[in-house]
């Protein structure tokens, strides 16, 4: 295993009986900020368990931060923090009773546990609030919260499930910030979501799962990288003139509005075709852009390529 | 740099101290347990009135004290008939009362113990049904199997909140009148008498701490609903106590009790303590006629099946709790 990777995998498969929870997944993720994305029973909260140690892998090997799941798992803790989708909130508690018992759990010193404790709670912006019982807190004060648990022993890395569930744009706002914060200050962070803006947002990089397989991982701007061969036309003149030229010189127009074109080159690097075009038809050319595919364009096309037969 | 609250600025900054080793993170679990129990005033009631079958031992330890001194008197009659009801034990005649000073200190703290368990079924089902039941409910779990709890230490945490607050009830105020009773009278005889008596005292109330929180904790590990938890400790206590009672009244007195007479958990419980106060050995061993104390000692049962019963129940819910602690464990990330 590889101490450039925060977490790998070799062929790690789980099995819940019959049902294969992750299948054979073989994945190398490097530090930063990274999305996995995926539908329900895709596999990523099985990962997230297997990873934590928490669920034995049914085979394969992984490791996080260069610790081996199967025989480090207390360690591994020690060194990643957790934010579950669900509330986990032990009732009668305050935020600032619940961070300080995360710390305790952690293995931190009473001392060090809140001092600790009122630093993460500054961090997420919890003031006064801090003292109430957490229970009455809104979505985005628990979001909050459970983050700051996770970050009382100061982790190397972070696994966030949903960390944006349920909230409203202003508290979605903060959680990012925070979590693009949190990646600068160097700590990693895996974070799963099914709000594709949101990952598009703060993350580096993403890991797409379907049916217990990665189906696609790399870098966003890779994934969003400009196609090379379809492009938006910007133009002023006779449309239908320039139009017709363009397709005498094998572009194809797949969508035509009143003063821009979609269009497909026969081939990389032809745009000079796309200027011959305007230049035969008088028309005046505004603007040539390649078009970049969204996030949910590659979610989808992995999704469906997972379904095809 | 992340703006949070409109007028601060906040900056993630790393923390440089060193974590501890995980093995020890329950005893912060009992902290955080008992700090959440002692919130609920009715716990801080149970508590202290739990210190009632104390005093009342105090009470009588001091009675039997006074008693000795006035042997003969006119007053020594209301003192006796008060000391026979409460121990019951016939001590009307005895006139040297110091030569029972032992077995009659040993039969007070008995007589304790079996007042005392009132109070343990009544914390139990306020403080221990919670325990593991509230985590599933409130799907906390990941707030303890996200950190390096295993699931031996989640259960040992657990536990220990459990049998803390039955020590706090059994041991805590047994030894406390153990001490005042030595303070205020002349003790059970010699010194020796009295620090096997307080060794006594501490196993028996270990035992009872033991048995009812390995009991409870399993109880509670079964569902997330702690209203069954409580209905289920209640029925575990009682039930078979009432069963015991219809079997003892339909048997002769005399009839020797087997298996069949270790069903109620309570009784058992309860025969354990005689035996490790040693109460039978040491009426039996004085020169009263044993229809005089036949009243304080339970049905002659062997304590060794008692002690089997609780243990086979203790073993099995260890076992119990371990393998549903493990499961919920293995869930914790995706609950």
């Amino acid at each position: 295993m590889t101490m450039n990777y925060i977490f790998q995998c070799q062929q790690l498969t789980k099995n819940y009986g019959r049902i294969v929870a992750l299948r054979g997944v073989t994945l190398g993720v490097q530090p930063g900020v990274v999305g996995l994305l995926g539908p329900n029973g895709a596999g990523k909260s099985t990962l997230f368990s297997v990873l934590l140690g928490q669920t034995p892998a049914s085979s394969g090997a992984a490791s996080v931060l260069g610790l081996d799941i199967r025989r480090q798992q207390r360690a591994i803790r020690r060194r990643v923090g957790f934010v579950p989708e669900n509330d986990c909130l032990i009732p009668g508690m305050s935020g600032t009773g619940y961070v300080y018992f995360a710390g305790r759990l952690a293995g931190m010193s009473h001392a060090d546990a809140m001092q600790r404790t009122h630093e993460v709670l500054d961090y997420v912006g919890m003031e006064e609030a801090r003292y109430r019982s957490a229970e009455q807190y809104s979505t985005g004060m628990k979001q909050r919260l459970k983050l700051a648990q996770a970050l009382v022993h100061d982790p190397d890395m972070l696994f966030l499930d949903e960390p944006t569930n349920g909230m409203d744009p202003q508290g979605r706002q903060v959680m990012l910030s925070l979590i693009s914060d949190l990646g600068r200050a160097g700590i990693s962070v895996i974070m799963s979501s099914h709000l594709l803006p949101d990952v598009e947002r703060v993350c580096e990089r993403v890991v797409i799962m379907g049916g217990g397989e990665v189906l696609t991982e790399g870098r966003l701007e890779e994934m969003n990288k400009p196609h090379p061969t379809l492009y938006r036309v910007e133009f002023t003149g006779d449309g239908a003139s320039f139009h017709r030229r363009l397709t005498d010189v094998s572009v194809r127009v797949l969508e035509q509005a009143e003063s821009s074109l979609q269009i497909a080159l026969p081939e990389e690097g032809t745009q000079r075709l796309v200027l011959q075009a305007a230049r035969d038809s008088g028309a005046r050319l505004f603007g040539l852009h390649p078009k970049r595919s969204s996030l949910e364009e590659t979610f989808m096309a992995a999704i469906q390529r997972q379904r095809a037969p | 740099m992340t703006t949070i609250s409109g007028d601060r600025v906040n900056q993630y900054q790393r923390w440089q101290g060193a974590l501890g080793k995980s093995h020890w993170t329950w005893p912060a679990i009992v902290r955080n347990g008992i700090t959440l129990a002692l919130k609920h005033n009715k716990t801080r009631i149970v508590l202290l009135t739990g210190g009632i079958p104390a005093v009342t031992a105090v009470g009588v330890l001091y009675v039997l004290s006074l008693l000795e001194s006035l042997v003969g008197t006119d007053e020594a009659k209301g003192m006796y008939d008060l000391l026979s009801a409460m121990l019951r034990i016939n001590i009307h005649g005895v006139t040297r009362l110091v030569e029972f000073r032992d077995v009659l200190w040993r039969s007070t703290f008995l007589m304790m113990t079996g007042m005392q368990m009132f109070w343990v079924l009544i914390i139990v089902a306020r403080v221990g049904t919670p325990l593991i039941a509230n985590d599933l409910k409130h799907r906390a779990l990941p707030i303890y199997f996200s950190k390096p709890v295993t699931p031996a230490t989640y259960l040992l945490g657990k536990w220990a909140v459990a049998a803390s607050f039955v020590a706090l009830i059994t041991l805590v105020p047994s030894f406390a009148a153990f001490a005042v009773s030595l303070l205020l009278t002349d003790g059970p005889g010699t010194w020796g008498q009295a620090a096997r008596l307080a060794n006594d005292l501490i196993l028996t109330g270990m035992f009872v701490c033991v048995t009812s929180g390995t009991a409870i904790i399993a109880l509670s590990s079964i569902t997330s609903d702690q209203r069954y938890v409580t209905v289920g400790w209640v029925a575990i206590c009682l039930l078979p106590m009432f069963a015991q009672k219809i079997i003892n009244e339909s048997l002769p007195s005399n009839a020797t009790m087997g298996w069949i007479g270790c069903i109620s958990l309570r009784d058992d419980i309860f025969v354990v303590a005689e035996h490790l106060l040693h109460v039978r050995k040491g009426l039996a061993a004085t020169s009263l006629p044993a229809e005089r104390f036949a009243q304080a000692l339970t049905r002659p049962i062997d304590p060794a099946k008692a002690a089997t019963v609780l243990g086979v129940l203790t073993v099995s819910a260890i076992f119990f709790s371990w393998r549903r602690v493990v499961r919920f464990s293995r869930m914790a990330a995706a609950a």
